[in-house]
């Protein structure tokens, strides 16, 4: 069984994070969450999601790592390295993407080996609300849909992609998963702002 | 009946699906069945159609490589992998060096040429010879083919086979040819491996002796020492023939074998340009009168 952190737990560790990198121990982009705890840990739990499972992220993966099992001292470490953006460890079966849509696919066909296989585990893979909207996003959760792939997509709406509004960007009052929560999909809505995209809100010159 | 290339890969396809494996790709049930190189196996048997845009199916199978299956990727024509390239070279192909964790898969990425205009045609395998992470072979014959199977199924990296349809028919081992003095030696891959040794058997009777010394691995690229030997005795060096382009792997295999001996080595390909779909602008790999002319004009100006 994971550990199921408290939101107060993770904002902790995200705001020593920031301070990490505001002091230029971070050679490297870090992308913090703020403001999702309660529902990023109600995926977990609501999922049951356990060591066996996969999670895959992309470039804001922190409380996911914590979240699956990634001990926290590993983490930092890892971080402190420079690895925020593509965190990746066997071990706890997370793997990261700093590649907008990279880990979509890869978290299908790692359901596929798992259906094929006849397993019980899952994949869990996280999204922005931006990649939801991209080609990539459609073909994998038509298909995971479609072939029944123990598979299922969390859309985390910022509102934003970087600093481009989404909505505006596709024209769209509401976007293709917006609201929907089903056996493959979860979309929740949070405000992203306490920190930047990037970052921790102080300019760090290298 | 001897056995054709096109058979080697339907048998080594058939067992693969039957160990429990898969093998995946677009249009594969389609008419032809890859050029008859797989089994009449449908998607409950392990022949699953992807009809996706190539970069998400090329993640798909990276998924599933992660996870531990072996799976055989069919690429229909070599040119897609420029669509295939980015997860396969970003993920699977780093995966072990990174992480740790081996990600095999049998990529074959199928070359042909005439008339199938600018994307789809010739072989592209310099696109991933440039990266680490991956062997790339480009067997001709039925004893090639298997080898390289042999190999990947032994191993856990990705294998890139880059196979020409031309060489379907095939049912001959390639032998090298090595004359102990002779005027050139060529160093063909893929299907000009065929030309280079008609332009050999032709020049022969002009009494111009020429080398073939056939490439079977890309990479890694090992110049074996009787290859060396066989360069250093030529009169005139080498030249690499490909149906990729120039700036690639015959370059960077001319360069290897430049360094390593006291002889220059040339290199023979792809014109410059893009190919049309009309064969007035089609771009066609090395023919067996083109080596031989090449080979005369080397001749005359050494």
């Amino acid at each position: 069984m994971n550990k199921f952190y408290s939101p107060e737990e993770l904002i902790k560790f995200e705001t020593e994070m920031a301070v990490c990198f505001d002091a230029a121990m971070i050679r490297a982009p870090v992308h913090l969450y703020h403001g999702n705890e309660e529902q990023m840990i109600k995926v977990f739990k609501d999922n049951n999601i356990g060591p066996e499972d996969w999670v895959l992220c992309s470039w804001r993966s922190h409380y996911q790592c914590l979240l699956k099992g990634v001990p926290p001292e590993k983490l930092k470490s890892a971080i402190l390295k420079g690895r925020s953006i593509s965190l990746c460890f066997k071990e706890q079966r997370v793997l990261s993407s700093g590649i907008v849509t990279g880990v979509l696919p890869i978290a299908t066909g790692i359901a596929m080996d798992i259906k094929r296989k006849g397993g019980t585990n899952k994949v869990y893979c996280f999204m922005g609300e931006m990649t939801s909207e991209t080609g990539v996003a459609h073909e994998c959760i038509k298909y995971a849909r479609n072939h029944k792939l123990p598979i299922h997509f969390i859309v985390e709406d910022n509102g934003k992609s970087v600093c481009t509004d989404t909505r505006a960007t596709w024209a769209m009052d509401k976007l293709t998963y917006e609201g929907v929560n089903d056996e493959y999909v979860t979309y929740y809505k949070y405000d992203l702002v306490k920190y930047p995209h990037a970052g921790a809100g102080k300019r760090v010159q290298f | 009946m001897e056995t054709t290339v096109r058979d080697t890969i339907k048998r080594i396809t058939r067992g693969h699906l039957e160990n429990g494996s898969r093998c995946f790709g677009q249009c594969l049930t389609a008419v032809g069945w890859v050029g008859g190189t797989l089994p009449e196996f449908y998607e409950e048997d392990g022949m699953v159609e992807l009809s996706m845009a190539d970069v998400a199916a090329s993640g798909l199978l990276t998924g599933l490589a992660l996870a531990g299956e072996r799976p055989i990727y069919v690429v229909r024509y070599q040119g897609f992998q420029w669509y295939n390239a980015p997860t396969i070279i970003n993920y699977a192909m780093k995966s072990k060096e990174i992480w740790q964790r081996p990600c095999p898969m049998f990529v074959r990425s199928i070359a042909m040429e005439g008339g199938i205009g600018p994307v789809a045609g010739s072989s592209h395998h310099s696109l991933y010879q440039r990266m680490p992470g991956v062997k790339i072979l480009s067997p001709m014959t039925p004893k090639e083919y298997q080898l390289a199977y042999d190999s990947f199924m032994s191993d856990d990296d990705v294998y890139y086979i880059s196979e020409h349809r031309k060489s379907y028919d095939n049912t001959e081992e390639l032998e090298n040819i090595i004359y102990p003095n002779a005027d050139i030696t060529l160093f063909p891959i893929s299907i000009t491996r065929f030309a280079a040794q008609e332009a050999s058997s032709i020049l022969k009777e002009q009494g111009i002796n020429v080398n073939v010394i056939h490439q079977l691995w890309i990479k890694p690229f090992v110049f074996k020492d009787d290859w060396k030997t066989a360069l250093e005795n030529s009169k005139c060096g080498g030249i690499v023939l490909d149906d990729d382009y120039e700036e690639g792997a015959a370059s960077s295999i001319a360069h290897r074998m430049m360094m390593d001996s006291n002889k220059k080595v040339g290199t023979f390909c792809l014109a410059t340009r893009t190919a049309g779909f009309h064969p007035s602008v089609d771009n066609l790999p090395p023919s067996t009168e083109q080596i031989v002319q090449k080979i005369l004009q080397i001749m005359e100006t050494a």
